[in-house]
């Protein structure tokens, strides 16, 4: 589809004007549309994500309360959550009994300590988080809608409440703000399809004066959080030599710490995904703080506070903070580590499902991993917990990200929903075949922990073959290539199946361990490839009926055998085929 | 927010073996930032004790004490607010509020930390804090004719304000008691 052309569907989706005519979204349609990638034109893809994640409902009349009613939320829970006790104490003083070095669980300082290492591990990743990227050293966008900005003069307020809609431009220049000017300028006029087209600026013009009036509105009530730094004064004080964000101040004398005023400093990117995180742990003190968390929250955050809406921008954190724990939600399992080896869910299931579909898809390179023992957690472990942002750069980890979260299939409860991301890593694996099958275990663990392939395009298109052709064997009711095998014990990838496999294990090891000659090697894959087929199509079958007693008789039987590889060939050239025609 | 412990006139081991078991039971380490320790520990084996505590331990030496490298006064400064530490057998008469206000006039402190009498004290004098935290294990002491009480104190730090804990062993339990010291700025600027 053209760009143009997906472009004018993602804005006409994602328009609030005509809220009368079409006030809902087709999620099933939308998921498609966003599946081959979302336009990078500002303020998309922050609504996309917002919608595919759950956060905002499908009912576009609902979104400005949802909006407002999740952000008040969150900043009752900065407001709340971030204060130390004894400032807490200070208010009510000798109203409450307790001391610092008391350890009864319903203590408020024992809360504090234990917080106190959380914010610790946090504060020392988040600070490694994209660390050459310039964006996060950078100060939060100040904005007056947001209680996370320190407190802006009433002047400023007023001014704007004065000039209402006649000229707002107006207002803009005159405030000292300049860069909300250029925000609004950058949206309008850098992008060339408004440059050349005209009509297209009016409409988009009209949308910023509609948000403008709602946000005068709640300007009026926003008063700034005073607790909203003081996780960074105790981080300060827990690492005196490391935890200046500035250069530490040689000894801190009378006169200067009365000058700086902690309150009225404005928070660097990186601090606010610190405040997200810490909030998150403090919330969800079943998972808690778990290192990589701050690799998908990056993403997410980068994304949020990138908006072109001043609206969306003001309240980005409150935002990313809503969007990342609904991604959480989905891929919590991976961080809990009761659950790396359960069956049904955590980080060894998926790693487990990844090795099984890429066993359907080339088990000649699966067969050479399991020989060269080079176990997925080494390299998936990490392409899965941290959802590949490690793995490629930022807007390309976006790009994937988009497909990802449009391939969020709910209806399928055995899955988190993130099968696309499976998929993907098949295909990365794929993709390096010749290499892995070629190389020794070191130098597979070389290429898999620092991928070669730095355009992720090439993957992306195996991955959308792989997918497709996942579907169509759902479809064909032939669920093994993504199905969660009963009797899930196998630890790596001896086969789960019955008896028979044996053999077929048998003769692949003969082949690959006492011939050299490639002929046979390759005959002996081949043959592989043709009993995993019938194995597939006897298996599926099996577990339908009596499981081992069509077993039994197709062991005798090749007749059986020969019909149900052909039915699977038959299948697999036809999604092939599909694949390469799409 | 900084957690001082102050603690001092252990006389370990000449006049008592250890600490109050209930005592180390509460100062474990992680919590405390610093300690400020006004003398007379003794040996080399409470004092690292002391150290496993928090890793930043200021002390003065008082008369009792094996390390004569250690000085007898210290300041430690906290943002705006001057702590002055001293093992007090040099301020005559013993623990009397005028003589260690001049000490603390002296040493420009607005906090000033003394030992040596083995009786808690915490008192505001002329716009001054003056808290003496007694003995941490009772030890006796020629100056106090009452039975001694073991007991240290922590202090919470925060900008001027200063909210101190009182931690004493009466009768096999802790008590625990709060003050609170804010310092003002108008009292402190007399030249």
């Amino acid at each position: 589809m053209e760009y143009k052309e997906r472009l004018l569907q993602f804005e006409s989706i994602l328009s609030t004007k005509n809220l009368a005519q079409d006030p809902t979204i087709d999620l099933y349609k939308f998921r498609h549309l966003c599946f081959l990638g979302i336009p990078d034109k500002p303020g998309i893809r922050q609504k996309s994500w917002k919608i595919l994640l759950g956060y905002l409902p499908l009912d576009k009349r609902k979104w400005k309360k949802v909006l407002a009613e999740q952000r008040s939320t969150y900043y009752s829970f900065v407001r709340d959550l971030l204060a130390d006790p004894s400032e807490e104490e200070l208010k009510d003083y000798r109203s409450s009994d307790d001391h610092p070095l008391n350890s009864s669980p319903t203590s408020k300082w024992a809360d504090y300590f234990s917080d106190n290492s959380i914010l610790e591990q946090i504060d020392k990743d988040v600070r490694r988080t994209l660390p050459d990227f310039a964006f996060f050293q950078q100060p939060v966008y100040q904005s007056p809608l947001s209680p996370l900005s320190p407190s802006i003069s009433e002047k400023y307020i007023n001014r704007l409440n004065g000039t209402r809609s006649p000229s707002i431009l107006e207002t803009l220049d005159s405030n000292d703000d300049s860069s909300s000017l250029k925000s609004y300028s950058d949206s309008i006029f850098t992008n060339p399809e408004s440059e050349s087209d005209v009509s297209s600026l009016d409409p988009q013009l009209n949308l910023k004066f509609q948000s403008i009036p709602f946000r005068i509105d709640v300007m009026t009530n926003v008063t700034p959080i005073t607790t909203r730094r003081s996780i960074f004064k105790r981080i300060q004080l827990l690492n005196k030599d490391f935890g200046n964000r500035r250069t530490p101040s040689p000894a801190p004398s009378y006169r200067s710490y009365e000058s700086r005023d902690y309150d009225n400093e404005v928070d660097l990117h990186w601090e606010a995904v610190e405040r997200i995180l810490f909030i998150y742990a403090k919330l969800n003190p079943g998972v808690g703080y778990v290192q990589g968390m701050n690799e998908i929250l990056g993403p997410i955050y980068y994304t949020m506070a990138n908006d072109c809406e001043e609206d969306g921008k003001a309240h980005a954190e409150a935002d990313s903070f809503f969007v990342f724990t609904l991604l959480m939600s989905h891929i919590r399992d991976y961080f809990v580590r009761s659950l790396d080896t359960d069956d049904m869910t955590g980080i060894g299931h998926t790693m487990k499902k990844m090795m099984r579909r890429l066993k359907t898809f080339e088990p000649d390179l699966c067969i050479d991993l399991e020989r060269k023992s080079l176990h997925p957690t080494y390299f998936s472990f990490r392409w899965l917990t941290v959802m590949l942002t490690k793995e490629f750069a930022l807007p390309d980890v976006i790009r994937l990200w988009d497909s990802i979260f449009a391939d969020n299939d709910e209806d399928d409860e055995l899955s988190n929903g993130f099968e696309f991301l499976v998929d993907f890593c098949c295909a990365m694996l794929i993709c390096v075949k010749d290499e892995l099958l070629r190389g020794s275990f070191a130098d597979n663990l070389k290429i898999l922990q620092n991928y070669p392939i730095q355009d992720p395009k090439m993957v992306l298109l195996k991955a959308y073959s792989l997918r497709e052709s996942r579907l169509l064997a759902k479809l064909n009711g032939e669920d093994d290539l993504s199905s969660e095998s009963e009797g899930d014990d196998y630890e790596y990838l001896p086969y789960n199946y019955n008896s028979t496999d044996y053999n077929t294990d048998y003769v692949i090891q003969q082949h690959s361990s006492k011939s050299n000659a490639n002929d046979m090697r390759i005959k002996g894959l081949a043959m592989l490839r043709k009993l995993q087929g019938a194995m597939n199509g006897i298996n599926d079958r099996g577990l339908n009926e009596n499981k081992n007693g069509i077993f039994g008789s197709l062991n005798n039987n090749n007749d059986g055998i020969n019909v149900m590889m052909s039915e699977f060939a038959m299948k697999f050239t036809n999604a092939w085929k599909k694949n390469f025609i799409d | 927010m900084v957690l001082v412990l102050v603690i001092g006139d252990l006389h370990v081991p000449y006049r008592v073996h250890d600490l109050p078991l209930k005592f180390k039971k509460l100062l474990v380490p992680g919590k405390i930032q610093q300690i400020i320790c006004t003398g007379n520990v003794c040996d080399k084996e409470t004092f690292d004790y002391l150290r496993t505590i928090a890793a930043d331990v200021h002390v003065v030496r008082g008369d009792y004490d094996e390390f004569p490298t250690w000085p007898l006064s210290k300041v430690i400064t906290h943002g705006p607010l001057r702590i002055g530490v001293l093992h007090g057998h040099q301020v005559i008469p013993v623990g009397d509020a005028e003589s260690l206000s001049i000490v603390a006039r002296q040493m420009d402190a607005d906090i000033l930390l003394t030992g040596h009498t083995h009786r808690f004290e915490a008192i505001e004098y002329e716009g001054k804090f003056f808290v003496n935290p007694g003995s941490a294990t009772g030890a006796y002491s020629g100056f106090c004719t009452e039975d001694i009480k073991p007991s240290f104190v922590l202090m919470d730090i925060q900008g001027s304000v200063v909210v101190t804990y009182v931690y004493r062993l009466v009768d096999g339990d802790v008590k625990v008691d709060k003050i609170e010291y804010r310092k003002n700025y108008d009292t402190s600027k007399v030249l």
